[in-house]
């Protein structure tokens, strides 16, 4: 009796119906072939007898071959290279594409060591037996392991990134950084952070709820000897059992029992803040690092960990930092109280463009300490701290300057020269600033003669006092900006009522919906405040810029409004 | 607000850096880099054609500032084109017109 393996696993004299069947039905067996000990195997198997007829073919096979049949011949499965490797013994190997209605499969095929009989059926298949086909798979788990090991700690930097990007609020920052170490890197975490003279501390722990946060002075670290050395970049103090008390000490509770393990990771120097983390239980131990490849790849993330929220907090200092300085230099730089004068009025407005900076390039300056109150009104090139540092110079150096020399047209090319060389000695790009600056002398009959210079800036406007509006006729060349630069002078005289308007250029270039504020809308804006005092004068001007902006974004606007007050005989 | 553009034309005359849109505080700095490509092979002449420039502030003023004084620094002659509107405004008002010829 011929025994095969595969399905059908009867005999074929015995049961021809399933499979070998009549030529003329080659159609999908009728019965489902009662299973054989190849139909669990991956690889298809195909056994064909010398005359080149399909013996037994597993599932695995048909599945390659849709067009293979048991008891017909290998032709009829359509793979020629098969065929005639069946009959003619070689090519021992092929591959071969095989058309499927789902479209082509590339097959690869390998002649099977057993050549002569058949196998024997192992013993007739019983109630209950199952087969079990076993296969070493020990490469293959260790792969997918470190696999998916390596992306669920990709993934978790990725989130610490995401987490901690753009915080920039220090105490926020120190909240998320315990809180992403807790589970994923220790049962529990406590951050401390020294920021000039701030210490700041922030606290998770497992099932801890929202990580606790506080403060304290730099002062006072030496409460916290061991802490301090490891923010200073002195020593680890992981293991010792002081860090415990001191961890306790800044934190006000002690977040583990004295037997937990503890790892003490200090925060990658940035020059901006101090600070280290504290694990508890971590999942890694110093000491595993070097035995085992695991630890290792822990170590790295929990390097790269710190390392993020080094980078996040440096980033958030920094950013307070900056808004401090940014409100400082606000403060001191941007709007001068106005002085009073005998015989002279002053208004003023001022707006920087944009509110979260705070500082503009705009500024002005009044100084009414002598018989002449001197002025200036000007703008420098740039926003935020650049534009402040180089306005402070500009207001240093008139300040000095005008001490030295009161003729406003002598002024200017001294501030220029000076400007220029300030600079001279960075190699870097001229700062320049556009200004107008001048003085107003009050005489006995109530009005004022004005000497003006100009740098660069808008002429001077004047309102007389019956509505009539004249620009001065002055111009020069930026200050700060070329050695040869040429300034023009002018003087003016108000009568009483009379305000000269000096202004920036936002104002003209106060865009709106489309066009231009520009001199002609400013010109026409002035006439209805004749008269009107000068602070009155320069907030309604501020007013009609700021409806001609309608919402959009523009540069900063100062003005500086200087009266001869009224005569005792006119109207106020 | 319109977007900057920014275009480099080389012939043997000269090397042409076509500028288009708001040359303000936010964009100034890509015209800086620009310059600075363009002097970076040499040429015998550097233009900055501002056609289509918008608006110009301060800071785009400082740039042309600089372009001109690193041309000179390697013995490009400078020029501008086609200024008008605003900018020409506020080349006037600073009396650059008069350095830029």
């Amino acid at each position: 009796m011929e025994s095969r393996f595969g399905a059908p696993a009867h005999d074929v004299s015995e049961a021809p119906a399933a499979t070998i069947t009549p030529r003329a039905t080659p159609a999908v067996p009728e019965a489902p072939p009662v299973p054989g000990p190849l139909d669990g195997f991956e690889e298809g198997v195909v056994i064909c007898d010398r005359a080149g007829v399909v013996r037994a073919a597993n599932p695995a096979a048909q599945e390659l071959l849709p067009h293979l049949r048991v008891g017909e011949i290998i032709d009829v499965a359509r793979c020629e290279v098969l065929a005639r490797a069946v009959r003619e013994g070689e090519p021992e190997g092929f591959e071969a594409v095989v058309e499927h209605a789902t479209g082509e499969r590339h097959v690869r095929g390998r002649r099977g060591t057993a050549i002569g009989p058949v196998p024997p059926l192992p013993p007739a298949t019983r109630e209950g037996d199952r087969y079990w086909y076993l296969r070493d798979v020990s490469d293959e788990q260790a792969r997918t392991d470190s696999l998916l090991a390596a992306q669920e700690r990709a993934a978790f930097l990725a989130e610490a990134g995401r987490a901690l990007h753009g915080v920039l609020h220090l105490d926020r920052t120190a909240r998320r950084v315990v809180a992403l170490a807790v589970p994923r890197l220790a049962a529990g975490a406590v951050l401390v952070v020294r920021h000039d003279d701030t210490v700041t501390w922030a606290a998770a722990e497992l099932g801890g709820g929202r990580p606790r946060i506080g403060h304290g002075a730099a002062a006072d670290l030496h409460r916290v000897p061991h802490l301090a050395a490891v923010l200073a970049g002195e020593g680890d103090g992981s293991g010792d059992p002081r860090v415990d008390d001191e961890i306790a000490t800044l934190t006000g509770r002690r977040s583990a029992p004295g037997e937990a393990s503890r790892r003490v990771c200090p925060v990658p120097i940035t020059g901006v803040v101090e600070a280290c983390v504290v694990l508890t239980d971590p999942r890694v131990a110093a000491d595993e690092v070097d035995r085992d490849v695991l630890a290792a790849a822990e170590e790295d993330l929990l390097s790269s960990y710190v390392a993020r929220a080094g980078t996040a907090l440096a980033a958030a200092a920094l950013h307070e930092e900056q808004s401090h300085l940014g409100t400082v230099l606000q403060e001191s730089l941007a709007a001068p109280r106005l002085p009073e004068t005998p015989g002279v009025l002053w208004g003023a407005a001022y707006r920087p463009a944009r509110e979260t900076m705070r500082v503009g390039g705009d500024f002005y300056e009044v100084v009414g300490t002598s018989e002449r109150p001197a002025f200036l009104l000007g703008d420098v090139c740039g926003k935020g701290i650049e534009a402040a540092v180089l306005s402070g110079r500009v207001r240093q150096s008139w300040h000095a300057l005008r001490l030295l020399e009161d003729r406003p047209g002598h002024i200017l090319p001294l501030l220029n020269t000076a400007l220029l060389d300030a600079v001279a000695t960075r190699d870097e790009d001229p700062r320049f600033a556009t200004m107008v600056l001048g003085d107003a002398r009050p005489a006995d009959d109530g009005t004022v003669e004005l000497r003006l210079a100009t740098g660069g800036h808008p002429p001077p406007l004047v309102l007389r006092a019956d509505g009539e509006v004249e620009a001065v006729p002055v111009a020069g060349m930026l200050v700060g900006g070329i050695r040869e630069a040429r300034f023009g002078e002018a003087e003016v005289g108000l009568g009483p009522g009379d305000t000269c308007l000096l202004y920036s250029d936002g104002v003209l270039e106060a865009r709106g919906s489309g066009d231009f504020f520009g001199e002609e809308r400013l010109a026409a804006a002035l006439p209805p405040c004749a008269g009107a005092p000068p602070q009155v004068l320069c907030e309604h001007l501020e007013q009609v810029v700021v409806s001609w902006l309608d919402g959009h974004d523009h540069d900063d606007v100062a003005m500086l409004a200087i009266q001869a007050p009224h005569g005792p005989g006119s109207p106020a | 607000m319109t977007e900057l553009t920014i275009r480099t034309e080389r012939s043997d005359a000269a090397t042409v850096v076509v500028v288009g849109g708001d040359l303000d505080y936010d964009s100034h700095g890509r015209l800086d880099d620009a310059v600075g490509d363009a002097l970076g092979q040499p040429t015998s002449e550097l233009v900055l054609d501002l056609e289509a420039v918008t608006y110009c502030d301060s800071c785009g003023l400082r740039v042309l500032i600089g372009a001109h004084r690193r041309a000179e620094e390697v013995g490009a002659s400078f020029a501008l084109r086609g200024v008008h509107g605003q900018p020409a405004r506020a080349l006037k008002l600073t009396g650059l017109d008069q350095v830029f010829g």
